[in-house]
């Protein structure tokens, strides 16, 4: 079985990290852009206010960084729908705990399990995760298209 | 790997109060305490912790049962740092602790500073939490300028 997940993280310190990760301890791609803010000395920094990410697991997973991205553009047509509906569920009211799980994909292969996943702060507002959401949604392809190998993204 | 999560005291604490108090006083099992830790590493799909995060959670945990319980919760999380706290993390600590906001437990504040420093050393970040929601606020309170 083949885990493969495609991340977006902000943290407390402006940080976003993006990329894919395979089986839960290798990264394929990624990018690391530093935050604007000077937080060198504050404990917080490295704590997330938000992340997303799409989960899939199957056999016939790709296990190659660049198969990895062409998989997802891939299959950005079917994401994209369900993640702008669950973002605008969000945007009227999201009353259960983070975080907000989603595993009905309409489209997908049956040999792949899908799940998106978002987690942010309690005090994050609705309309501010379901913004995130959705530019995760409608930038999906141009997100995937930006990541490095992992060698580039840690320099 | 970049994606690299680990969770703070709290997180840990919270899912165990959440579903010790779904168990309405009754006692629970190893079994049990295991699926709750299973559950939260199942959800944000790491089980990353550091030493003093294990301490912390054990700090708050009191008779001999519930600390056995607490210790089979504790061992489902693998602790990254190996039992290290190096000199460096006790700097880094020294200078976040001013940041610190006074009004949380004096505990809690030496904690979260080696927790930040342990973390910030191995490059990971913390999962969301309440915690830092709570401490957000109350910094946004002592802004400043106020």
């Amino acid at each position: 079985m083949v885990s493969l997940i495609f991340f977006e993280q902000k943290r407390h310190d402006g940080a976003i990290r993006t990329g894919i990760e395979r089986n839960g301890n290798t990264a394929l791609l990624g990018l690391f852009i530093e935050g604007p803010e000077d937080q060198e000395d504050d404990p917080l920094g490295g704590a997330l206010e938000w992340y997303v990410e799409m989960r899939c697991e199957g056999d016939r997973l790709p296990t190659e960084p660049e198969v990895a991205r062409a998989w997802f553009v891939k299959h950005a047509a079917i994401f994209r729908p369900h993640l702008l509906q669950i973002a605008e569920t969000v945007e009227i009211g999201w009353d259960d705990p983070y975080p907000i799980t989603w595993k009905h994909f309409d489209g997908m292969e049956s040999d792949v399990a899908v799940e998106f996943v978002c987690s942010a702060i309690r005090r994050t507002s609705n309309q501010t995760v379901s913004q995130v959401i959705q530019t995760f949604a409608r930038n999906f392809e141009g997100k995937l298209a930006r990541l490095q190998p992992l060698e580039t993204a840690l320099m | 790997m970049i994606r690299r999560l680990a969770f703070d005291t709290c997180n840990l604490i919270h899912q165990w109060r959440r579903k010790s108090g779904e168990s309405r006083g009754k006692s629970f099992s190893k079994e049990e305490v295991e699926g709750w830790a299973d559950e939260l590493i199942q959800l944000h799909k790491t089980s990353a912790i550091c030493t003093v995060v294990r301490l912390e959670f054990l700090c708050n945990t009191d008779g001999k049962e519930k600390l056995q319980r607490a210790r089979e919760y504790l061992d489902r999380f693998r602790v990254v740092d190996a039992g290290e706290l190096t000199r460096d993390d006790l700097k880094l600590a020294e200078i976040f602790a001013p940041r610190r906001v006074s009004d949380l437990k004096g505990s809690r504040q030496t904690g979260d500073c080696l927790i930040a420093a342990v973390y910030r050393r191995l490059n990971y970040s913390m999962v969301p939490t309440s915690e830092m929601d709570r401490d957000l606020v109350r910094r946004i309170q002592h802004s400043p300028g106020e």
